[in-house]
């Protein structure tokens, strides 16, 4: 079991630009959470293959953690850089706790009905990770540095690590949808976006791996949150364009000033464990499929929509 | 030529753009009335006599709603015309299969994704 030096933990959370709204690009609804995102560029991208790993999405928040770890100087009078490396992986583990998703779809008026749309999610802590970095956050060529520091000291080598790790979790979604009425027989009647409901729990865990026997042990964590409950108007100019208001949480709801060892919780460790056995996993794949498997879903069609709103859609 | 799904599949409907005889009015009856009351009530937010609804019939509050419909956008054939009438011809269901067209939506599921960036994660 490595020894580290208390006083040198750090963690440090960033995340200037963080806006959670909604973004519109030809045919979709891009939940982002900072301004900018290129969603026109990402949805012809997203026409020909998945948008997962976009070289175009920016990171929003973004983490640093370090700490020293101590390898005693007696016993292993030459320890290096590069034996750090060959004993321990240090890097971020996630977890991703994902809540229901309900999206409501409205007609122009209140006689062209609505769709609400609600995605069964899991509810529970997983690993957020991918197939080719799973367990960790990132590939292990960038997961972390190793620098050795105070060489004078008499009794332990001390070496610094330093991880970092980016991340902007997205959906997207397509903006219109045909509404055929409740028997699904009817001529589709084009229902827009209204609100969107979404809410995912991130647990962002420095920790490492002694290599040799598998075992993770948590550093330091954080815990941070991505919440949608966004509603959108639209105003029908007199060219036929749509300009759309939304309204919604702002500021920086669920970004955490920083972490600590502190931060450690049970669910922590239980990640780790998660992370040992390797499941369970939310990985792109599996994501997808949730996102897309119909029994998880549960699309209620109304032909004439009863709570409509006229200040939902107004013409210029 | 019709596009709507709403309006583009009836053949009486399909005829009244080209030919005169086939134009709707007043007393006329069948699925074709009853698709044009469901388009004006869909473009237009008009409420249609249910006297015409339930039986489909281009009566009096059917001709009414037309009436308003091709005021409203001046739909008029000057050939022999100074202002709008209250039957469907060419024109006029040439601009409600156009109207149908921008209200219908796509039949696609609703497709939800998940975007991740790459520059921290695989590089």
């Amino acid at each position: 079991m490595p020894t580290f030096d208390d006083d040198a933990h750090k963690f440090f959370v960033d995340a200037p630009f963080w806006s959670a709204g909604v973004s519109f690009s030809p045919n979709k609804a891009w939940m982002t959470l900072t301004d900018g995102v290129p969603v026109g560029l990402l949805e012809s991208a997203a026409s020909i293959g998945s948008t997962f790993d976009s070289p175009l999405i920016p990171n929003v928040i973004l983490f640093t953690a370090e700490c020293v770890l101590l390898v005693p100087k007696s016993g292993n009078p030459t320890f290096s850089e590069s034996d750090v490396r060959t004993k321990f992986d240090f890097g971020f583990v996630q977890g991703i706790l994902e809540r229901d998703i309900h999206i409501d779809f409205w007609g122009r008026q209140k006689n062209h009905g609505r769709m609400i749309l609600h995605i069964s999610m899991p509810n529970a802590f997983e690993v957020d990770t991918e197939e080719a970095i799973k367990p960790f956050t990132r590939v292990r060529a960038s997961r972390f540095s190793v620098t050795r520091i105070n060489p004078f000291d008499n009794k332990f080598h001390r070496f610094k690590i330093v991880s970092k790790f980016g991340d902007h979790p997205m959906l997207q979604v397509n903006h219109t949808v045909g509404n055929k009425g409740q028997a699904n027989d009817q001529p589709p009647i084009k229902n827009f976006i209204r609100s969107i409901t979404s809410s995912r729990s991130f647990r962002t865990i420095f920790c490492f791996k002694d290599r040799s026997t598998n075992k993770f042990d948590s550093i330091s964590s954080t815990e941070w949150s991505v919440v949608y409950d966004h509603t959108v108007s639209y105003l029908e100019k007199s060219d036929g364009s749509l300009e759309r208001t939304v309204s919604g949480p702002n500021g920086k709801l669920g970004v955490p000033s920083g972490g600590s060892p502190s931060n450690i919780s049970r669910q922590d460790n239980n990640l780790l464990r998660m992370a040992e056995v390797g499941s369970p996993l939310e990985s792109p794949s599996v994501l997808s499929s949730r996102l897309a498997d119909a029994s998880r879903r549960t699309i209620t069609v109304e032909s004439v929509n009863n709570d409509f709103d006229p200040s939902f859609f107004r013409s210029a | 030529m019709l596009r709507s799904k709403l309006l583009s599949p009836n053949a009486r409907l399909r005829n009244c753009e080209v030919s005169d005889p086939a134009h709707v009015k007043l007393g006329d009856q069948g699925d074709f009335v009853d698709l044009i009351q469901r388009a004006l009530a869909l473009i237009d937010n008009v409420v249609i006599a249910s006297t015409d609804t339930s039986s489909s019939l281009y009566g009096d509050s059917t001709a009414a709603a037309v009436l308003a419909y091709k005021t409203k956008r001046n739909i008029v054939n000057r050939s022999y015309e100074n202002q709008a009438d209250d039957i469907v011809g060419k024109m006029t269901i040439q601009s409600l299969d156009a109207e149908m067209l921008d209200l219908e939506g796509a039949d696609e599921p609703v497709v939800m994704g998940a975007v991740r960036p790459v520059s921290s994660r695989l590089i």
